[in-house]
């Protein structure tokens, strides 16, 4: 009588061994064993009927190694890589305020110089968290919305840097127009987002947002006196014209597939 | 580790109608030998592991549900029982009730008297339907057979997706996206009931049924083709017929039986489908009672044919009811669903044949049996028909009293009296 080893060697035959083969191999073996005993402890007392069943539930065990293999090496480069985020950003905390004191004494601008350690700090959070929003986009869809929200946070912190930098910089009279742009870049990100990541009900995330965005521009052009306040106010009407015109589209869209029913409707008359 | 699946539209839907009806689906079959019962716990341990659902409890927390994976013994599924009066202890199994939030949803008995063999089967209806069931039946008799003469290892049942939406998977990408946008509720309004007793606490759970013998059944076939009309819309007319003249409802009163349909028609394959819901109810109304039991098949006939032209048949109504359990938390989309769904008062369903030679165990062909649905809360009721030999069994299941009993026996007698009447000149 086979055994659950003897189907997994069997199974396993011809492929280069390696330590994640064999831990490919104890995976299975632990996996297969863990389930054998749930399903005597179920009552099935015939040796070869459990074996055929176990052997059903584990086909192909040479082709799902090379899926298996892929995932190891993804997680052992992936563990490699955190380390050396990990030491590389803190090597680059103290680098980047040897380099804040290095310039500040040298050029003797203290006053425009904190915006170096502002700025590199805020990289270096952008970076660390666009390594989780990549991993929270793999995850199931429920982390999604936890994705969203640190895009948001990232684009709230370039905004937050050019309105500084804007401010104490270039001593820009329009500065706070930057925390408005910022929010039109959020909006906008979050659109792709949902659109590229097929989100649930994404297109209603449009509707609300492109007025949003035109409202804010109306602002923007306001304010820096690109277009005349009374004529300006039509970029919020325009918002609604387009709303209106992606509501449409869909309607028409839609309307292709709607199935008309063939047959008359006999008892419509009770 | 806990495994957990899905809870799929369809078991959410049957949950749903835990007011109107216990969801327990019925088998009895009869055999004239004795079942190997260790053979018999062998396939329905390997049936049980290949269809995790069955050993799953039904966990709801208000927000969202689904099945949670456990385990069991054989011994809990499998009853044995050596009874001294066959009927009422079959009986009394049939018509128990297994709680979704159970660890097992089947129970399977079998009776040994004098020789001879009742297999019986209870299952909840939000695991599978009657299509699929008729399916289990006929897989784990095969299994037991191969098991039995060849000792070949009992795991021959059909896995895969349990979802609805398998449904589409016959239709072409415009087909499907056009099945897709059919929002369109469907209401089965109609305040006409079968006329059973109120409510009462002593109510217990009773299978009424009624047999068509093989000549009538022959008889019925050949009169339904003379009209047009198939055995279900031979069987529907004399439902319709009888139950004017049982509740005596007004002769120019249009009512509406819900007839199920099995929604697999769609579907080009379903071998790598799991077991599952694939049920739907089409309305066939009729606008008066007619002047003679003919013209009320006429009728029928009309009503049923509107239904079988329609390229999407049963599928109406499945994007709103998906639409009502996606955006809302479980327990408030229940609320919404609840207000647009209107649980059919009169209902038919015609479970089909049930073929001996794929029923048979080690080669002895069932030699009697049906199925049938769950059992109806009053007022609503369930007529099944299943046959085998060529010979019909309508089936009741009513939770009522001694004279609901009396009543659906009435009402079975009106059917026999009224199916006599079309068949009288064959």
């Amino acid at each position: 009588m086979k055994t659950f080893v003897d189907y997994i060697e069997e199974s396993c035959n011809g492929l280069k061994d390696s330590k994640i083969l064999y831990s490919y191999k104890r995976m299975l073996y632990d996996e297969i064993t863990e389930r054998a005993n749930e399903i005597t402890a179920s009552g099935l007392k015939d040796e070869g009927v459990l074996y055929d069943l176990i052997c059903d539930e584990y086909p192909n065990l040479k082709d799902n190694y090379a899926s298996y293999q892929r995932a190891k090496i993804k997680e052992i480069r992936a563990k490699r890589a955190r380390k050396l985020i990990a030491i590389g950003s803190v090597m680059y905390a103290i680098m980047l305020i040897v380099f804040y004191i290095g310039i500040s004494f040298a050029t003797q601008r203290w006053d425009v110089t904190w915006l170096i350690v502002v700025g590199g700090y805020f990289a270096l959070i952008i970076f660390l968290l666009f390594f989780a929003i990549k991993k929270l986009c793999t995850m199931k869809r429920i982390f999604h919305p936890i994705a969203r929200l640190l895009t948001a946070i990232c684009i709230m912190l370039v905004t937050v840097f050019s309105f500084l930098f804007c401010l104490a910089a270039l001593h820009m009279p329009h500065a706070w127009t930057v925390v408005l742009m910022g929010i039109i870049g959020m909006f906008i990100a979050d659109a792709v987002f949902a659109t590229v990541t097929r989100q649930k009900f994404y297109i209603i995330n449009y509707f609300l947002y492109i007025p949003s965005i035109f409202t804010m521009l109306f602002v923007i052009v306001g304010a820096f006196g690109l277009m005349p306040w009374t004529s300006a106010w039509l970029l919020v009407l325009l918002g609604l014209l387009i709303d209106a015109i992606i509501m449409i589209s869909i309607v028409i869209d839609n309307s292709r597939y709607t199935y008309r029913q063939e047959v008359e409707d006999v008892w419509s008359e009770n | 580790m806990e495994r957990k699946l899905n809870a799929e539209l369809w078991d959410k839907m049957h949950y749903l109608f835990r007011d109107f009806n216990d969801r327990m689906v019925h088998v009895e079959l009869h055999y004239d030998f004795e079942i190997d019962i260790d053979a018999l716990k062998t396939v329905l341990i390997c049936f049980l592991e290949k269809a995790p659902v069955l050993h799953s409890k039904f966990v709801d927390n208000k927000l969202s549900t689904h099945w949670e994976v456990k385990p069991y013994h054989i011994d809990d599924v499998l009853s044995v029982i050596y009874p001294d009066n066959l009927e009422e202890e079959i009986d009394k199994f049939l018509t128990q009730y297994i709680p979704p939030d159970d660890e097992l949803q089947i129970r399977v008995a079998v009776f040994f008297k004098d020789g001879k063999s009742t297999l019986c089967v209870v299952e909840n209806h939000m695991c599978m339907d009657g299509g699929d069931l008729k399916y289990f039946m006929k897989a784990l008799c095969k299994n037991y057979t191969d098991y039995v003469e060849n000792k070949v290892s009992p795991i021959e049942l059909r896995q895969g997706s349990r979802s609805y939406e398998e449904v589409y998977s016959g239709f072409s990408r415009t087909e499907t996206k056009m099945a897709k946008n059919l929002y369109k509720n469907v209401c089965a309004k109609d305040e006409h009931s079968f006329p059973l007793t109120n409510d009462s606490i002593r109510d217990y759970s009773f299978i009424a049924r009624r047999k068509i013998d093989a000549e009538r059944f022959a008889k019925i076939k050949s009169a339904g083709k003379k009209h047009g009309a198939t055995i279900n819309d031979v069987l529907l007319t004399a439902y319709f017929y009888s139950l004017y003249e049982l509740a005596g409802y007004g002769a120019d009163e249009s009512v509406t039986i819900s007839c199920a349909i099995d929604l697999r028609r769609h579907m080009k394959d379903v071998s790598d489908k799991g077991i599952t819901n694939h049920t739907a109810f089409m309305q066939c109304t009729i606008p008066k009672k007619g002047r003679d039991i003919f013209e009320t098949m006429q009728y029928v006939v009309h009503s049923s044919n509107k239904y079988k032209k329609d390229k999407f048949m049963g599928l109406y109504g499945l994007p709103l009811l998906k639409l009502g359990y996606n955006i809302l938390p479980h327990a408030a989309s229940e609320e919404v669903i609840k207000i647009g769904y209107s649980n059919p008062l009169l209902a038919m369903s015609n479970i089909g044949i049930l073929e001996v030679d794929k029923l048979a165990l080690a080669g002895n062909e069932p030699t009697d049996g049906f199925m049938t649905g769950a059992v109806k809360y009053k007022p609503y009721v369930l007529l099944s028909a299943t046959s085998m030999r060529n010979v019909v069994t309508l089936s009741m299941c009513v939770r009522g009293n001694d004279e609901d009993k009396k009543i659906v026996n009435r009402f079975f007698d009106l059917m026999e009296k009224n199916i006599g009447i079309i068949i009288e000149n064959e």
